[in-house]
């Protein structure tokens, strides 16, 4: 097992188009996912993560790296000196910044998330769909979703009318 | 059938499974009703029925109203369930046109959707059961289940003396279903609960959906 600094593991994780990001193990245990591949011993030095480009990896991979509890994995001093409420704050405005991609983007993290099983960006990349529902009209909706209407004029009526409710 | 034809989107390719995760988190049913107007395959997902199941778990249900002897009162604006119970207002029968005729039913509890109504006994005409007949309706889709009277064992093991049985009080409830049958029945599962007690004696009964039996 490769190591960098003194007490680190470095574990490879590999994109299907090629691409090798050696990542300290404490960030990639984020992921449930790679967790419980390591914890199973079934991974070896280097892991390969199907389905999930470089580009969208190298972005995972950064958003591991700010989450990783700051005790131990990536120096004590951080958290010594920052009190954990301006912790949060400051990683809200991070993620905040981090989730400003563009939609395919955003979809191929929903994905990527949900297939790592990392909860925070899942529901990170989650939340963002549910606020443009949430806050917008049926045509802005779709127009975010690049979801094509597909009922029949009368049958988006029928709908309307049962759940007017829904639109007052 | 004439669909018209499908195009194929970013949100369209994402799986079933994480389309559901995602809509899981929508906040309020209201947003469940008009993302279903979406598209097709939004509707399909969000009205099936494993699917309501989860969301109701995640989020508990609004207050939609009263029900008491004058029959339902929805929520007035500015009450944010305001619109979702005048909808229900409108959708379901209160006045419970639908049991059985020329019964007269009083409302005795309602819970998760349901209503428990006991049947009214007509003194003058020599009715006095400790234990009246019960039904239990879902009021929106006007269906009933008429609960099976108590076994003659059960009410033979409290039955007092004639002159004790006026002291009796019993009185007709819901109560939650347990975690078993709530895993086996989702949430169409309920158990009722008759207690009855005098100076000297108590007794609780307890009726479930499903095994269909006191």
């Amino acid at each position: 097992m490769a190591t960098r600094e003194a007490g680190k593991k470095m574990i490879m994780l590999k994109s299907p188009d090629g691409m090798e990001f050696e990542v300290e193990e404490a960030v990639a245990m984020e992921s449930q996912t790679i967790r419980k591949m390591i914890e199973d011993d079934c991974a070896d030095t280097a892991i390969l993560i199907p389905n999930i480009n470089s580009k969208i990896l190298s972005r995972v991979i950064e958003y591991c790296n700010k989450h990783v509890p700051t005790t131990g994995a990536t120096g004590a001093a951080a958290s010594d000196t920052v009190a954990p409420a301006a912790l949060a704050e400051d990683l809200k405005i991070w993620d905040a910044e981090f989730i400003k991609v563009n939609r395919a983007t955003r979809f191929n993290l929903i994905q990527a998330a949900s297939y790592l099983n990392i909860k925070g960006l899942l529901d990170l990349t989650s939340q963002t769909t549910i606020d443009t529902i949430s806050d917008n009209s049926l045509e802005e909706i779709r127009s975010f979703l690049s979801t094509k209407n597909d009922y029949l004029p009368e049958e988006e009526q029928t709908i309307r009318r049962e759940n007017q409710w829904a639109f007052q | 059938m004439a669909t018209p034809k499908r195009i194929y989107s970013p949100l369209s390719e994402i799986p079933a499974h994480l389309l559901e995760q995602i809509f899981l988190r929508l906040p309020d049913p209201e947003d469940l009703a008009r993302t279903s107007a979406v598209c097709v395959t939004f509707r399909r997902l969000l009205t099936d029925g494993s699917f309501l199941r989860r969301f109701r778990r995640l989020h508990p249900p609004q207050v939609l109203g009263i029900l008491d002897l004058g029959g339902f009162h929805p929520a007035q604006p500015p009450h944010p369930s305001a619109p979702a119970a005048r909808a229900l207002a409108l959708a379901a029968d209160f006045s419970f046109s639908f049991l059985p005729s020329r019964r007269r039913w009083a409302v005795r509890a309602v819970r998760d959707g349901r209503v428990l109504l006991v049947r009214k006994q007509n003194m003058m005409a020599g009715e006095l059961s400790m234990f009246p007949d019960l039904v239990v309706c879902d009021p929106l889709h006007r269906r009933y289940i008429l609960l099976p009277p108590l076994p003659d064992d059960l009410v033979a093991s409290v039955e007092r003396q004639d002159d004790e049985f006026l002291g009796w009080s019993c009185e007709p409830s819901f109560i939650p279903p347990s975690d078993e049958e709530a895993a086996l029945a989702e949430e169409t599962a309920f158990r009722v609960i008759w207690s009855a007690c005098c100076k000297t004696n108590m007794a609780v009964f307890v009726f479930s959906s499903t095994t269909g039996q006191w």
